[in-house]
Order: structure tokens, then C-alpha cells, then sequence
């Protein structure tokens, strides 16, 4: 479709290329249609491109009119179909000419001019695009199959004289159509592929139609010969250039597929064949509803025949901006659609229900979160007043000081009415402003802005460049500065004198010269001052198309291919362009190959010819070579040669390569796989025999039989016959080994697989009485168990009941020891009064007479009989010590969970069973290791209320928290000032306040 | 109090040279009391202004006697054991035969409390308001006189007791008991707070030092063995020793001055303290000798040098010098208020109680943090969330220890752990032969850098080098290298 500043040329060349393009899609149905595809797909690649840009130039009333004229097409295109499966004789009606006086009577019903184009383009649009509603006045496809035959004749009556006036001026407009491709604009007009395709052979086939006067033509070719003799020179002429076109397009394709490397190639190979069949395979949508046709009625676009919703929105499409973000928000629904798959079924509610507090969750928490410092702020806050946030101080604006403005003063009101004259008061301004600003969307007021913004970044740069430029002092800097400000005014001098004669002149000859060498189209002199002139009108354009062109044709001539090899390649190129293709491509293989081969030999001094990088090429080397091999194969059934180029390849490569797979991994390796297939297939029948007989073999003879069959496998072979040759060679060692391994192994294993059924019942009684020896003794060793048990108890009277104490008793003794009492613990409350006694006899013994003279310590001593004070305060310690010790208290009852009985052990503690009660080690005891005091290790219940229990929030040590204790408040340790901040309430209030919710300013 | 020289001995000197040395005023403290009524008991208020006194047969008497003017007078006629003072000089409680009972001022009798039967001695803490009694039956108890509330009842179960004190320092009252024992008490707790297993006799007194804080304790046995011992960690008694005559009561002064009443003795303050390992007596600072025995009470009267020992005979006041606290504080406890200034300490003092459940060994235990529980859980892990604050921080690596580090050096338990880690830190931060200066400085020299100074340098190492590798060979027993010889050929290989 043309854009709308094409609609500014004359709009019949528009119609003209439309009928050419109908004429030729005709004819190309009747052609053999391996070659068309052929030659179509190369096109089609070429132009890919193109489809997203004309999507977009499409406008409201472009679409309108685009969607009302195509449908007869697509009518027809339904029609088509269904002829052709139901009934054959219906055949021969040729359903091309139906086609085309369809869209012809299309043409009459719209009755534009000026749209010729746009349906025109829409007629292959159609096709692939899904069909459209129907108009009202038509008849539907079903019901009336005769009707559509009248209607065919009638629009070949009707479509003579419309058709012509299209068709003579649809040529130009195509031409321009591929200068502006070649330009690198994005073309409007071409609306697909398709349509590029049909364009481009249309006017190749106008030229066939010229010579070959084909009679079985349609009507259409004879329009075309009623053309003018004026059209008739521009048909031929841009016949001829479409021919080049052609031949430029192949020739375009022999390059690129030489450009490929050889991974790329054989992806490129296999896109052309696929893509053929796609063409030929595409679906025609049958109609199946009928309904209002217009611009608010849904037309379906797609071509699963569903309607979308793109559909209902497209009459909006260009209406505002509005409709434009309604569809982005809709777009997730359609995209969703588009996928085609059925919609999956709804989670259970459970899950959904998670899944959306979970959402939900997630966005509470990002609410939250952003109260989360405010928060902490607070928290941590020594002193908080009420209310938390001030009102703001009232700050009078400019805005508001003007808003309140009132003109007292004379000059005042003057000033104010001549604004009011001119409109140019505040609010009149922002009057105009917001009109204008009304009218801008979102994204164009924040484009607006940007670009401002943009401006005073850019300028704010500039300026500080400058700046920083001008600090500079070097004088070399100043002097370089100064000769390119001369350069450039000299340049600017050159460009103002551009009308000059001399400077005309002297670009001829740069032009000419550009021409003569054709190097660099577009860097040449010419070529750039051209370009930098901006806007090329339409002759420049040409001209350096024409430049473009001949340099093309030069350089071709400079490589040697002629231009009549071209044509002949043009001319067979439907038959066998891809078997050309193709033979290219394997020659290129065999030169890459051949260029492959030199490399190996090289002078050895290089990197490259150090052995592991020698190993790495070779690696390599042998990918591309599968790599090439596959290609070859996959396009194994084209022409013979390349068949015979790949049974070569593979025949050459065969021996080359040998793959191996041990144990799930390849290894490639050079050598005769076919060589090395029969080892692969011995090797595990090998194994498993080597396997199977080493299991049959028992294991204490294997030592002693060095003859054994084994010895065939070269397997365990090594390890097997070494063995025996080595005890072969020193006899010392073979009787030795035989007395000390085997013997002991002999006597182990007492019943072998040949011993006698007598042996084995020997044996298992022999087990047997075993096992009651074994029992005889347990039972023996309970009895001894119990019966010690018996002499320990009889015995035990010294000893005192150990009770359950846990404290280790010799560390009271050793405290006791240290202290005053004797080291004789458990005489202890003896032990004075022994003391005494023996002092006393010792004395006595000394004095050796009979009189007894009571001494202060006797005295004492008979006092204090029976008071064994140190013992009883002993005993009272071990017994704190013992309340306050952890504790395991063994829960589990007797007679559960266990065997009971004679012979049954019994079992140890289940530790889930052992209560575990927490105490104080006696170790960590304050008074550990005094004998003389005991320290109360006790919980102080009632003083534990004055105990600060877990250290407070901002102190990291106890020594920390201490000292702020520690600190004093009073006013007489502190300043006034000091005070009143320690002193502080946390949390103070105005009286009166209303205390509002604190409030988001973020 | 001082001597001019070596052979001079301050226990030497007498009161009656002493009241000749001294001023008039301080003279008048030095005074004999006879009376009858068997041996007396005395006490003084927290000021040192007046004097309560108690004979065993039932004497009582309350009177100022700086001024000498009475208070009252009683003849209780009946066993009294023990008298106190209660907020001031305005009540006073005595342990009758049977109960204790509270007068005022003027003797007359105020409470009678049933609750504290046969009591045999009495304490009263000024801070917590709180009459402490315990008696022939075992029993400890509290009365709160603010309130009249019986706090607390705490059987000892250690027979009769007779001896207690109180640590005016942290309020917990010490008690000493038949069998040697000397307990700690606290409203708080039902069982002593600390056993000491002072003597191997019964205990006859026990008195703890006021001016350290209440740091030391003295107890005096029937075994006539005098104790002193450190409050702080019970390692053992800081010093004892044998007093002459046995069987004495002690008293710290308010500055540290010991007195044994077995002998009549006073100890002067810094030898009492220091640690001794013999069992000789501390040297002596006077003696004043008694002919009445027993001697049933000795009070240093505060704020005065003066040290009134009761005995069969009366009351006996002597000069102690340099005993008393010279300096009082008027808001703590003033010796010259008048009435309306007692009254208002009266009414401060009562709106400064402190509850009775804050009393234990340490008294700046309140408001502070609690110490870390000792309890072990037996291998359980404590998950993290359930820890205390102090505890996540060390797991999570962002606790102070700098100060904690530096309080454990002291520990005796973590000695050996804090030399091992200190040899550990020494290892880490040891010097290897990469950082010492020269080789620093040969470093920085580069190997191509040749000038005298670095040449000389690299001489002398190399020569240090040979000469340790020397030391080692030496050292390992490698011989010397002889000078070459000719007849070195004839050796044999080793």
C-alpha cells in the first residue's frame, strides 16, 4: 500500500502494477511449479524484512478501505477451494480469472481511485491473513456455485476498462517501489513477501508476455498489450530493469551462499526446500459466518479464523491514544490467545488461594518495608515529642504571592491591563499551555521532557567543557586549536562558495572520477558531499543508483563471469538454479578442503606445529569433515555428481576416521574403522568370557593352576601368567606360600562343594554343639555374674554404700586434707578425739607417771565427744553439691520394653528414656574446692525481679551496660543541661496536640 | 595514737595516761559503770548520741550520754538477753525471757512480739526497717517495724543460737552457731545464703568490719581461737590466731580497729587485714584489763573513740584513739540533730525503705544484669532464637569482649587458658624473617642494586648466617672442620 506520501504520484501506476501482479500470480499457478517456488523463495528471503515495517504504516482509513476491497479475494480464494474439492468438472473453470475479476469488481464496488493501490496489494495480502466479513450484498459461497461463474463473466465484462487505467500506471509506481528498496527505506507499499514476489515477476512476465504472445493467456495479458505505446516504452524499459533485477538477485544468491561458511550453508540449504513447501501447503480459511460488513463490524485478521481481539480493536486503532494503551494492557490477554493452546484448567482453590496471599503478602511487606526506617528511627529515638511531624512551616511560593496579587498603584494596574491586552496574564498563559498540552500524550509530554531535559544537560556540559578548555595553558594545545579553527573556517568558506562555477566544475570531475573507479560507492568525495547535503531528491537518488549499478556490473566484468553467463543461469534457472546452487556449494567444500590440506604440512617452528596444537587442528579438522559430511548427505538426492562428491567424501573419509565408543564416550581417532570394528565387537565377548570363567573357578585353586584355560584372554592375562612364573623362578617361595596361604584357608573352609554328605552332617553337628557351648556359657557366665554378685554383697561391710552420688569422693578428700582434719576421711568424727587420745599417750608415756592431770585440750576433747563437726558439715556439702548436680533420671519401667527371665541381659538404658534434669556442675561451684564453706548456689527467686535478665537493646557487653549504671544522674554530678537530657521523658506531648497517625511522605 | 620508740608498745600505755593526754571533752567518754544486775549488754544509735543498755536480770536503760540525761529506766525484772535501738534513740527493742518487746523513749511498752519467742539476740537493719531476732529455738526472724508485718521466718536448724551480727554493708546477718558453723542469712532465702565451718567449737561471736565494705569478718570461738576471713571469696581464714583468755566477744570500729574481749585487747586495723599464715596474734594496739568476768558485750561507739565493753560488773567505757570516725555525715547519721532534723530523718528514712527481698551477699546486685545461669543442660543445644541477647551477639560475632577479656585475666580459673592463648597471640603476631627491618631494607634494595651500604649489609648476614649454621653444627655435634691435612687420607669413612 502507499504510504500518503506516495498517493502524492499519479495513483493509476498504482492500479496498473496491481493487475500486473494478479496477471502474474495467474500464470505462475499454471507454470511448473517447482521452478516458481524456487525462484520465490529466494525473493521471499531477501524481502523478509519488509512485512513489520508496512504493518506499521498502516492507517485507520488505509486499513478501512484495505479490508473492504481484499475481501472479495478472499471470498473468491474460499470459493476457489471449494470448487476444487467438490466437484472436477468445475476444473476448468480457471480460477485464477475468476480470481482476478473478483477483486476487479471489488474495485468498482469501492469506487475509489485513490485506493486502487491499497487493494491491489491487499488481493495476496488476503491470502495470507485470514478471510474477512462478508459484504452484505454477496451472495454466500454454498448456497450459490452458479452464481459465482456469472459473476465471474460479469467481471470480465466489467473489469476492461478499470483494469486498464490501473494497470498503466501501476508500473512506475513499482519501479520507484525498488529504487526506494534500494535506497534503504523502509517501503510502505510493499506489503509482504508476497506481494514483492508477484511485483517483481509481474514485470518480468510482462516482458515473456511481450515476446511469446501466448494465446491460452487470459484477458489480462491482452490488456497489456493494449497499452499505449508511451506505457508501453516505460513497460519495457522497466521490464528490463526488472530483468537485472533478476539476474542480480541470483547473482546475490550464488554470493551469499559463498559468503556462508560451510555450518551456515548447510542451515541456508535446508531453510530453501522447507520453505517452498510451506508456500505450497498454506491453508485457504473457509468462510463460515456471515454479518454486517463495516468499520465497526469484527474482522477477523488471523488466520485460525477465531476472532481476537485485536480485531474489535481495530476500527479504534487510530483514534487516540487512549485505545493505543488499552491495547498494550489488552496485548498480554491476545498474546496469550494467539498461542492457540486450550486454556488450562483453573488451579484448585487452595492453591490459588496460597498463591494470592502470597501475592498479596509480598506486596503488604514492599508497603511495609518502606516504613521500615521511619520506624527504626523512632524506635531507637531517645526522646520522642508529639506530634512526630510538624506541619510545615508555610513558605509563601511565588505562585501563591501572584495568585494574591492585586494591582493597587497606578502603574501596577497599568502593567496589569496592558498584560490583559495581549493575553499574556498567569493564568491566560496557562490557559493556552494547557490547550496545547491537552492534546499530548503521556509518552509525548515525557518525550518533551526529556528532550529538554536532555538539552540543559547537554548545554550544562558544553559549558563546563568550555570552561575546563579555557583553563587549559599549554601552548602547543593553543596553537593545535588554532590551526583546526583555521581548517574549519576554511572548510566553511569552501561550503558557503558552493554556487561557485569552479567549485560545480571541480565536483564534476570528482563525480567522474568516483564513477571511473567505482572503489567506494559511498565514501568517495562526490558520494559523501552528496550525502552530507541530506535530503537526496529523487534524480540524486537515481543517479546514484545508477552508480551503484554500473559499479556492480564493472565488477562482475572484472571477476569474469559475463552477463549473458547470468541470463543463461536465469534462463535454466528455474529448472536446475538449485542444482547450480548446490554444485556451487560443493565446490566451495572441495576448495575449503583443499585448503584444509596444505595446513598439515608445516615447517615445524611454529606453535601451530607443536604437537598438541598438531592434535587440536586434526580435531577439528575432523569436525568440519562430519560436519560436511552430514551437510552432503542431507542433500544427497539433488544432482548426481554431488552423490558421487559425497560417496567420495565418505569413502575418503572412512578410513580416516575411526570412532570408538568405550564406555559411552566417542573418541575419534584416525585409523581404518572397519579395521577396528572386528576388535570392538571381540572385546566384550572377551570380557565376559574372561568374567564368567573367573567365576567358575574357585577361588583357592587359581593360584595353584598357572595352566589354566584362562590364559587364552590377554585380558587377565598379564596378571595371570606372571604369577605362576614368577613362583616358577623361585622354587624357595612356592612351598611356603602353599603352607602359609592355603592351609589356613583349607581349615576355614571345612565343607567344600565336593565334600561328602557325611562331612556336612558332621559339620553341622559339629555347629551345633557349638552354638550349645556357646549358650552353656552364657548361661555359665550369668550364674558367675549372680554368684559374685552374692560374694561382693557378703563381703562388702568395710566399703560404705556408694550410693548414688555422682561427686568424686577423692577430691573430698583431698580438701579435707588441706584443711585442719586429719587425712583419714572416714574416721573423721573420730579423728579429734583420737588425736587427743594419742597426744595424751604420747604424754603420758613422756611424763610416765600415774597422775592424770587433765589438761585444756583433754578438757576440750571430752567437751566436744560425738561432735564431728567437720564430717557433718562434709556430709551436709556433698549433699548440697548433689541436689544442685545435674541429674538423668532414668524414666523407663521395669519389665517393659525388655526380655525378663534366666540368660535374658539386661538391656542398657534407652537414652529417650533418660530425663536429662539441668543442674550446676560441681566444677563451676563457688565454693569448689573449699572445704569449709558452702555457697548457696540457689536460684534468689525474689531478688531475680530486680535483675535486669537479657542485656538491653543499644549495649553489646555487660561491662557496657555497667557503666551506664554506673553513671550517675543527680544535678550535682551533671549540668543543668545535661541533666534535663538525661532526665528526659522518652516520650513528651504537647498538651492539647491532636496526635495524628504518623503520615507517608514518600 | 604513736610511741617515740622501738621498745615502746602502744598496748602498754594505759587509760588513765591516755584521759591525762587527751582534751576534756574526749576525756568524758572514759567512764566506769557499776551496776548490778549481772553482765550488760550496750548498744548505741546509728549516730553514737545515745546508749541503750541491757543487764541479764532485767535492767534496762536508754540515755544520752554525751549529756548524760536518761531516757528511761526500766527494771523488766526478768531475763532480758539482748537490747536494740530500732530506727533511733525514740524505740528500742528488748529480747525478754519470752518475746521481744518494743518501748519507746520513755520505756514505755509499745509492741509485744509473740512471734519471736525466746529471742537471745537482736539486730535491727535501719535501711530496711527490719528487726532481725533469733533465739533459743533456732529460729530467724524478721519484723518489719514499719509495717509490723513478720517478713520472714527462717529455721536455722542448728540448735540455740546466741551469736549475730549484722554486715551493715549489704544487710545479710551472720549468725553463729553451736556446732562452729557461721551462716549468712537473707529474707530471700529459706537456707543460708554461705556455710562457714568457722570453728570446731561453738561460735561466740562474730562481727564484721564496717569500713571495708564489709569485707571482713571476725569470729570468735569457745575454742579461743579468733578468725578473721574475707567476705568476698571464703578462701579460708585471712588470718587467726589464739586469744589469751577465750571465749571473747570481738567488734570491728568504724575505721577498722578489732577488739577481743577475751583479753581486753584491741588490734590495730592494717595487720588484722593483712593475710598471715602463722596462727600469731596481730601486733596490739592496747589492752585495757577487765577483772569482771564475763565479758558479755564490746561496741565501738560511733563516730567517738570510744569502746564500751559490758561485763558482770557494769559497763566500761575506754578510749580507744584513732578508732572512731572523725568525719560524720550529717545526712547519713548526725550526731548533733536536733528533734525536728531527727524527725525528718524519721520520716526520709521510712520513705527510703528498701524492701526486704533486696538483701543479698552482693547489694549492688540490683538493676543490674543477671549473671549467666550456671545451670547445665546436659549437652542440649539451646536454640539460637532462645538465647539471651549477650549469647547472639557472641554467636553472632558482634559482642564486646574487650572489657570481659581483660576482667578474666584476673581469674584464677582462666589463668591457664589466658597464658595459653597469650603464647598463641604471640606465636601469630611473632616476627618471621620476611618482615625484620634489614631484610626489609635488603628487600627494598633490589638484588641489582649494588652500593657500599647494601654490599656491607649482605656481608654481615651472610656472616651471621655462617656463624648460627656453625652454632647448629656444633650444637648437633657435627665436628669442626679441621684444616685440610695430608694425612687426611688415612681416615677411615665413619
Amino acid at each position: 500500500m502507499a504510504g500518503p506520501a506516495r498517493n502524492g504520484r499519479p495513483a493509476v501506476r498504482g492500479r496498473k502494477a496491481n493487475a500486473n501482479a494478479i496477471g502474474y500470480a495467474k500464470r505462475q499457478a499454471r507454470k511448473g511449479k517447482v521452478s516458481a517456488g524456487i525462484a520465490d523463495v529466494y525473493e521471499y528471503q531477501s524481502q523478509k524484512v519488509r512485512r513489520s515495517n508496512i504493518a506499521l504504516t498502516l492507517d485507520k482509513d488505509e486499513a478501512a478501505e484495505f479490508w473492504a476491497g481484499s475481501d472479495d479475494d478472499i471470498d473468491r480464494d474460499a470459493l476457489r477451494a471449494r470448487l476444487i474439492g467438490e466437484s472436477v468438472d468445475d476444473e476448468q473453470i480457471d480460477p485464477d480469472d475468476d480470481e482476478e475479476l473478483d477483486s476487479d469488481e471489488a474495485f468498482e464496488e469501492s469506487d475509489n481511485e485513490r485506493f486502487a493501490g491499497f487493494s491491489f496489494a491487499s488481493s495476496s495480502k488476503t491470502r495470507l491473513k485470514s478471510k474477512q466479513s462478508k459484504k452484505p450484498g454477496k451472495r454466500s459461497n454454498a448456497t450459490h456455485l452458479p452464481d459465482v461463474n456469472l459473476n465471474e463473466e460479469e467481471s470480465e465484462e466489467l473489469s476492461e476498462g478499470n483494469e486498464e487505467d490501473e494497470e498503466e500506471d501501476g508500473d512506475p509506481d513499482e519501479f520507484l517501489d525498488i529504487l526506494d528498496v534500494l535506497d534503504g527505506r523502509a517501503d510502505a507499499e510493499l506489503d509482504n513477501e508476497e506481494e514483492e514476489v508477484q511485483t517483481a515477476k509481474d514485470t518480468r512476465r510482462d516482458v515473456d508476455a511481450a515476446e511469446n504472445e501466448d494465446g491460452s493467456e487470459g484477458d489480462e495479458e491482452e490488456d497489456d498489450e493494449q497499452e499505449d505505446g508511451s506505457e508501453e516504452e516505460d513497460g519495457m524499459a522497466m521490464s528490463a530493469d526488472e530483468e537485472e533485477v533478476d539476474a542480480e538477485a541470483l547473482h546475490g544468491l550464488g554470493e551469499f551462499v559463498s559468503a556462508l561458511d560451510t555450518a551456515a550453508k548447510r542451515k541456508a540449504e535446508d531453510e530453501l526446500p522447507g520453505d517452498v513447501a510451506r508456500r505450497k501447503r498454506r491453508l485457504i480459511p473457509e468462510r463460515t459466518e456471515a454479518g454486517v460488513e463495516n468499520e465497526f463490524a469484527a474482522q477477523m485478521t488471523s488466520a485460525s479464523g477465531k476472532l481476537r481481539l485485536d480485531d474489535l480493536l481495530a476500527p479504534l486503532a487510530s483514534q487516540s491514544s487512549n485505545v493505543l494503551s488499552l491495547k498494550k494492557s489488552a496485548k498480554a490477554l491476545t498474546s496469550a490467545r494467539t498461542g492457540g493452546a486450550p486454556l488450562a484448567a483453573p488451579l484448585p482453590q487452595r492453591t490459588q488461594e496460597r498463591l494470592d496471599r502470597e501475592a498479596a503478602y509480598e506486596q503488604t511487606k514492599e508497603e511495609l518495608d518502606k516504613w521500615k526506617d521511619t520506624m527504626k528511627q523512632i524506635r531507637e529515638a531517645e526522646h520522642l515529642s508529639f506530634p512526630l511531624q510538624a506541619k510545615p512551616a508555610g513558605r509563601t511560593s511565588n505562585l501563591e504571592l501572584t495568585a494574591k496579587f492585586k494591582p493597587t498603584t497606578e502603574m501596577e494596574s497599568s502593567v496589569d491591563r496592558l498584560l490583559k491586552q495581549a493575553q499574556m496574564r498567569e493564568d491566560e498563559i496557562n490557559k493556552t499551555e494547557e490547550l496545547k498540552m491537552n492534546h499530548l500524550s503521556v509518552e509525548e509530554v515525557a518525550a518533551r521532557r526529556a528532550e529538554v531535559a536532555k538539552a540543559r544537560d547537554l548545554i550544562f556540559r558544553s559549558e563546563a567543557k568550555a570552561k575546563r578548555i579555557a583553563k587549559i595553558k599549554s601552548k602547543t594545545y593553543r596553537r593545535l586549536k588554532k590551526k583546526e579553527r583555521q581548517k574549519m573556517a576554511a572548510k566553511l568558506g569552501e561550503e558557503e562558495e558552493e554556487e561557485d562555477e569552479e567549485v560545480k566544475l571541480k565536483r564534476e570531475l570528482e563525480r567522474a572520477k568516483e564513477r571511473a573507479t567505482l572503489r567506494h560507492k559511498n565514501t568517495g568525495k562526490w558520494a559523501k558531499a552528496m550525502k552530507g547535503r541530506g535530503e537526496l531528491d529523487a534524480d540524486q537518488r537515481q543517479d546514484i543508483l545508477d552508480m551503484l549499478d554500473r559499479g556492480e556490473q564493472l565488477r562482475r566484468k572484472i571477476r569474469g563471469d559475463k552477463g549473458s553467463d547470468d541470463s543463461g543461469s536465469d534462463d535454466d534457472g528455474g529448472a536446475d538454479g538449485l542444482e547450480g546452487l548446490k554444485a556451487r556449494a560443493f565446490e566451495e567444500l572441495a576448495e575449503l578442503k583443499a585448503d584444509d590440506l596444505p595446513e598439515l604440512s608445516g615447517n615445524g617452528k611454529s606453535v601451530f606445529d607443536m604437537k598438541f596444537m598438531r592434535d587440536a587442528a586434526a580435531r577439528e579438522r575432523l569436525e568440519v569433515n562430519r560436519e560436511v559430511d552430514d551437510f552432503v548427505k542431507e542433500l544427497g538426492g539433488a544432482g548426481d555428481h554431488t552423490d558421487e562428491d559425497g560417496d567420495h567424501s565418505t569413502s575418503q573419509d572412512a578410513p580416516s576416521v575411526a570412532v570408538h565408543r568405550m564406555g559411552g564416550r566417542v573418541s575419534f581417532r584416525p585409523g581404518n574403522p572397519l579395521l577396528s570394528l572386528p576388535s570392538r565387537q571381540l572385546a566384550p565377548s572377551e570380557t565376559s568370557s574372561t568374567t564368567l570363567k573367573s567365576t567358575d573357578l574357585p577361588p583357592f585353586t587359581h593360584p595353584l593352576s598357572p595352566t589354566s584355560p584362562v590364559g587364552s584372554s590377554h585380558f587377565d592375562l598379564p596378571s595371570l601368567t606372571a604369577t605362576p612364573s614368577q613362583e616358577v623362578s623361585n622354587p624357595w617361595l612356592v612351598p611356603r606360600s602353599e603352607v602359609v596361604g592355603i592351609a589356613p584357608k583349607k581349615s576355614e573352609i571345612a565343607v567344600g562343594k565336593d565334600s561328602k554328605a557325611a562331612a556336612k552332617s558332621k559339620n553341622k553337628l559339629r555347629k551345633r554343639q557349638k552354638d550349645r557351648d556357646e549358650e552353656k556359657e552364657k548361661a555359665k557366665d550369668d550364674a558367675v555374674v549372680e554368684i559374685s554378685t552374692e560374694d561382693v554383697l557378703t563381703v562388702a561391710t568395710g566399703p560404705p554404700a556408694a550410693g548414688p552420688s555422682k561427686t568424686p569422693r577423692p577430691k573430698l578428700k583431698t580438701a579435707a586434707a588441706s584443711g585442719s582434719a586429719p587425712a583419714d576421711v572416714d574416721s573423721d568424727g573420730n579423728s579429734e578425739v583420737e588425736e587427743q587420745e594419742r597426744v595424751l599417750d604420747r604424754k603420758g608415756k613422756g611424763k610416765a607417771s600415774g597422775v592424770k592431770a587433765f589438761e585444756q585440750r583433754e578438757l576440750v576433747a571430752m567437751a566436744f565427744a560425738d561432735d564431728n563437726v567437720i564430717q557433718e558439715f562434709e556430709q551436709a556439702k556433698r549433699r548440697e553439691m548433689q541436689e544442685d548436680a545435674p541429674r538423668e533420671v532414668d524414666t523407663s519401667l521395669p519389665g517393659w520394653g525388655s526380655w525378663g527371665g534366666v540368660g535374658a541381659k539386661k538391656a542398657p538404658p534407652k537414652p529417650h528414656l533418660i530425663k536429662k534434669i539441668a543442674g550446676i556442675d560441681p566444677k563451676s561451684r563457688a565454693d569448689y574446692g573449699k572445704a569449709h564453706v558452702i555457697i548457696s548456689e540457689k536460684r534468689d527467686k525474689k531478688a531475680a525481679k530486680y535483675l535486669v535478665k537479657d542485656l538491653p537493646y543499644p549495649y553489646t557487653s555487660r561491662a557496657q551496660f555497667e557503666r551506664s549504671l554506673d553513671a550517675r544522674v543527680g544535678t550535682e554530678w551533671n549540668t543543668r543541661v545535661g541533666f534535663q537530657r538525661a532526665t528526659l521523658p522518652k516520650v513528651t506531648k504537647k498538651m492539647g496536640t491532636v496526635i495524628n497517625p504518623v503520615e507517608k511522605l514518600f | 595514737m604513736e610511741v617515740e620508740g622501738e621498745m615502746d608498745k602502744t598496748w602498754r600505755i594505759s587509760q588513765d595516761e591516755i584521759v591525762k593526754e587527751v582534751g576534756a571533752e574526749a576525756a568524758r567518754g572514759r567512764r566506769e559503770m557499776v551496776l548490778d544486775g549481772g553482765p550488760y549488754r550496750s548498744r548505741y544509735t546509728r549516730n553514737g548520741r545515745h546508749m541503750a543498755i541491757v543487764g541479764l536480770k532485767g535492767h534496762v536503760a536508754t540515755f544520752d550520754w554525751r549529756t548524760g540525761t536518761m531516757h528511761s529506766e526500766l527494771q523488766l525484772q526478768e531475763t532480758c538477753r539482748d537490747i536494740t535501738f530500732l530506727q533511733d534513740h525514740s524505740h528500742f527493742a528488748v529480747a525478754q525471757s519470752k518475746y521481744v518487746f518494743i518501748y519507746d523513749r520513755d520505756g514505755v511498752e509499745l509492741h509485744r512480739l509473740k512471734s519471736h519467742v525466746e529471742p537471745t539476740r537482736l539486730e535491727f537493719l535501719p535501711f530496711h526497717w527490719l528487726l532481725a531476732t533469733v533465739g533459743n529455738a533456732g529460729y530467724l526472724k524478721y519484723q518489719d517495724t514499719s509495717t509490723g508485718q513478720l517478713v520472714a521466718e527462717h529455721r536455722t536448724k542448728l540448735g540455740a543460737c546466741t551469736t549475730m551480727t549484722q554486715n551493715q554493708h549489704n544487710a545479710v546477718i551472720h549468725l553463729g552457731h553451736q556446732n562452729g558453723t557461721v551462716t549468712l542469712w537473707t529474707p530471700n532465702l529459706p537456707h543460708p545464703a554461705v556455710r562457714l565451718l568457722a570453728h570446731l567449737g561453738p561460735v561466740c561471736s562474730v562481727a564484721v568490719d564496717p569500713s571495708a565494705g564489709g569485707r571482713y569478718m571476725a569470729t570468735a570461738g569457745e575454742d579461743g581461737i579468733v578468725k578473721v576471713w574475707d567476705c568476698r571469696n571464703w578462701k579460708g581464714a585471712v588470718r587467726q590466731w589464739a586469744a589469751r583468755g577465750g571465749n571473747g566477744e570481738v567488734g570491728w570500729s568504724q575505721r577498722g580497729y578489732l577488739s577481743v574481749a577475751s583479753g581486753g585487747s584491741v588490734y590495730a586495723r592494717p595487720s588484722i587485714h593483712e593475710t598471715f599464715p602463722g596462727t600469731s596474734p596481730p601486733p596490739l594496739y592496747l589492752t585495757h584489763p577487765i577483772p569482771h568476768r564475763p565479758l558479755r558485750s564490746i561496741r565501738f561507739c560511733p563516730y567517738q573513740d570510744i569502746l564500751s565493753i559490758g561485763h558482770s560488773a557494769g559497763l566500761s567505757n575506754i578510749l580507744v584513739p584513732g578508732s572512731g570516725e572523725p568525719n560524720f555525715d550529717s545526712a547519713e547519721a548526725d550526731p548533733f540533730e536536733n528533734k525536728k532534723a531527727r524527725r525528718e530523718r524519721e520520716v526520709k528514712t521510712l520513705l527510703d525503705k528498701i524492701q526486704p527481698d533486696m538483701i543479698a551477699l552482693d547489694p549492688e546486685f540490683i538493676g543490674s544484669l543477671a549473671p549467666p545461669s550456671k545451670l547445665t543442660t546436659g549437652g542440649t543445644d539451646v536454640p539460637f532464637a532462645r538465647l539471651p541477647r549477650l549469647e547472639r551477639l557472641r554467636v553472632q560475632g558482634k559482642a564486646d569482649e574487650t572489657e570481659e577479656a581483660s576482667d578474666h585475666e584476673g581469674d584464677a580459673a582462666n589463668g591457664e587458658n589466658g597464658k595459653k592463648a597469650d603464647r598463641e597471640e604471640r606465636e601469630k603476631r611473632k616476627m618471621r624473617g620476611k618482615g625484620k627491618s634489614l631484610k626489609r631494607y635488603l628487600r627494598k634494595q633490589r638484588k641489582n642494586v649494588i652500593d657500599p651500604k647494601a654490599v656491607a649489609i649482605r656481608a654481615k648476614l651472610e656472616k651471621e648466617r655462617n656463624e648460627r649454621k656453625k652454632a647448629r653444627e656444633a650444637a648437633n655435634g657435627v665436628p669442626k672442620d679441621h684444616k685440610p691435612s695430608a694425612l687426611d687420607r688415612f681416615k677411615r669413612p665413619p
